[in-house]
């Protein structure tokens, strides 16, 4: 059995007479060592389904399971224990103000009743996997927002857990620092074999670091599969407009077009495409014009992704299309969606 | 003016009300920091809201906190009677002194546990911390600071009640303002013990918020 399973998992809050279903019906499987994207708009409900996977809220519906475990059947007392498998970090880092460096990382620790010279000893050791051995004495507010980050990593690893649930965790981040905690989790995975549930609104984030991806829009699951399929064909439109983007329709409907009768395609390719210059070959042995409205290269899990939006005349397109599907890029129209 | 008999009644003076004082707000906190924090516990948005506590607690601290000071001093004097043997005199103030400070101590430590940061508690949640265990150290730890500035301002507080009490025969600066300045029209020695309180005051002051200060890494 995977390591997380939701079942039919419903979450609602009533709030002064009015009710809001955060969740609906929601159905998920992680397996164990996996780095699991969940990404949707804000409100769509991430938060409130990450912190069903620790009963930090407990959903109105459904099961959740952990390592076989269904939490929904534990007392409060074996809740507590079992969260002590699955360690969470989040989006301002929520470490105590009043605590050095190395007490804060040992605080889980200290809270399972281990003597403080070694949670110490093992927070010492904690500090040096994220790399801020000199920082031990500091407060948080002498850190900066990676460092922050790196200590709530530290401290979240402190009682070994199998899970680790990262809510929003980079968002704060400026995109460099994202990229080295990104590298940062990607190494705890791989080093400790820890599941690694990613909630985010970026998708870049999703890109970089996760194999599967879930993604929820309005409390529903609207898709979900490998980040390599989603990020070629996504289905749901929630799915098409975070991963093609909103300046899709900003830049068709912004500027009038040259190219009459415009017919919108995505087309995808590799690495090995992307050596040929495809467009180019394609326009001349067209003899029309077209318009490139977005292209971008981009890192799916190590391979080069090449994505370009591109705007066709109405007449060509059938030969257009076929053309390019025969040098191997992957065509979608996405014109319905512009505006 | 101030002969040495004047002198030592002054000092006398300064050792009562810093007496009163010091044993009212010790006491005081032992009532209010648990309630307070009580209080701060089961309100809606606290880490084990239960309504009914919340308000039998809420009522009965707004009602012992409106009840002007020397009225509540002449309402408990059987009270005071049954717990110290007498009704005046320094120690006496003591017991209306505690009854008065604690609810007020009790909704200043309310609202410095409400200030800690609900991202931090749920954080320690998160870790499988017991309600306790988040009371202990994770809500007194964060409000540390704000608890101390708070008892700062309690301790000025609580001076100048007991000065109110030395209307009516509780000892201390106050009794001395009273009955020379108010009787027998010696003003010199009021204003002398008013300076005194302003001073004792402006140290509590000063040493309460360099406390607070030092232990605040924020
Ligand atoms: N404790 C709560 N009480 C009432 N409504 C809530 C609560 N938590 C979340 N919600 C509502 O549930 C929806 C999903 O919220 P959330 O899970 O925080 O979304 P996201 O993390 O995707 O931005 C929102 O409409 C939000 O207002
Ligand atoms: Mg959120």
């Amino acid at each position: 059995m995977a390591q997380i399973v939701l079942e039919h998992i419903s979450k609602r809050f009533e709030i002064e007479g009015k009710t809001i279903d955060a969740l609906a019906d929601i159905n998920l499987e992680i397996e164990k060592g996996e780095i699991f994207g969940i990404i949707g708009m804000s409100g769509a409900g991430k938060s409130t389904l990450v912190r069903c996977l620790n009963f930090l809220e407990k959903p109105t519906d459904g099961k959740v399971l952990i390592d076989g475990s269904n939490l929904g059947t534990l007392t409060e007392k074996e809740l507590r224990t079992q969260r002590r498998d699955i360690a969470m970090i989040f989006q301002h880092f929520n470490l105590l103000l009043q605590k050095t460096v190395l007490d804060n990382i040992a605080f889980p620790l200290v809270i399972q009743g281990k003597k403080k010279a070694e949670a110490r000893k093992r927070a010492k050791e904690l500090l040096q996997i994220v790399g801020l051995e000199e920082k031990e004495k500091a407060y948080p507010s002498q850190l900066s927002g990676g460092q922050k980050q790196r200590v709530a990593i530290a401290r979240a690893l402190a009682s070994n857990p199998h899970i680790l649930l990262c809510d929003e965790a980079t968002s704060a981040l400026d995109p460099q620092t994202t990229q080295s905690i990104l590298n940062l989790l990607k190494q705890i995975n791989q080093k400790y074999g820890i599941t690694i549930v990613i909630i985010t609104h970026q998708m870049d984030v999703i890109r970089e670091v996760c194999e599967k991806v879930a993604i929820i829009e309005a409390g529903r699951l609207v898709e979900h599969g490998n980040v390599v399929d989603i990020f070629n064909h996504p289905k749901s439109a929630a799915g098409k407009k975070l991963i093609i983007g909103d300046n899709v329709s900003a830049t068709v409907t912004g500027e009038k077009s040259q190219v009459n009768e415009e017919v919108i395609v995505r087309a995808v390719f590799t690495e090995n495409s992307a050596f040929e210059p495809v467009v180019a070959n394609m326009i001349l042995r067209i003899g029309e014009p077209i318009n490139i409205l977005k292209a971008d290269t981009k890192n799916v899990n190590g391979i080069a992704k090449g994505e370009m939006l591109l705007g066709l005349p109405q007449n060509k397109r059938k030969e257009i299309t076929e053309y390019l599907t025969e040098k191997g890029l992957e065509i979608e129209e996405v014109e319905q969606y512009a505006g | 003016m101030l002969d040495s008999e004047v002198t030592s009644m002054i000092i006398k003076g300064i050792g009562e009300t810093l007496y009163m004082t010091v044993f009212s707000t010790g006491f005081g906190y032992l009532l209010g920091l648990p309630l307070g924090i009580i209080l701060a516990v089961t309100d809606k948005d606290g880490i084990k809201p239960n309504a009914l506590l919340y308000r039998i607690l809420d009522v009965l601290s707004n009602i012992l906190r409106s009840i002007p000071f020397l009225i509540l001093l002449i309402l408990l004097i059987p009270f005071t009677r049954t717990i110290v043997g007498k009704s005046y005199g320094s120690t006496a103030t003591i017991v209306p002194l505690v009854i008065a400070a604690a609810p007020f101590i009790a909704r200043m430590v309310e609202s410095s546990i409400k200030e800690v940061d609900s991202g931090v508690i749920e954080a320690a949640k998160s870790m499988g911390a017991s309600t306790f265990t988040i009371i202990r150290k994770v809500l007194l730890v964060e409000a540390r600071t704000s608890i101390l500035t708070g008892a700062t301002i309690g301790v000025g507080t609580i001076l100048g009640y007991s000065a109110m009490a030395g209307t009516v025969g509780g000892g201390g600066l106050g009794d001395i303002a009273v009955r020379y300045g108010y009787y027998r029209y010696q003003e010199d020695i009021m204003i002398v013990t008013v300076i005194l309180l302003i001073v004792l005051v402006q140290l509590f002051q000063l040493a309460g918020m360099k406390l607070a200060a030092r232990f605040d890494h924020r």
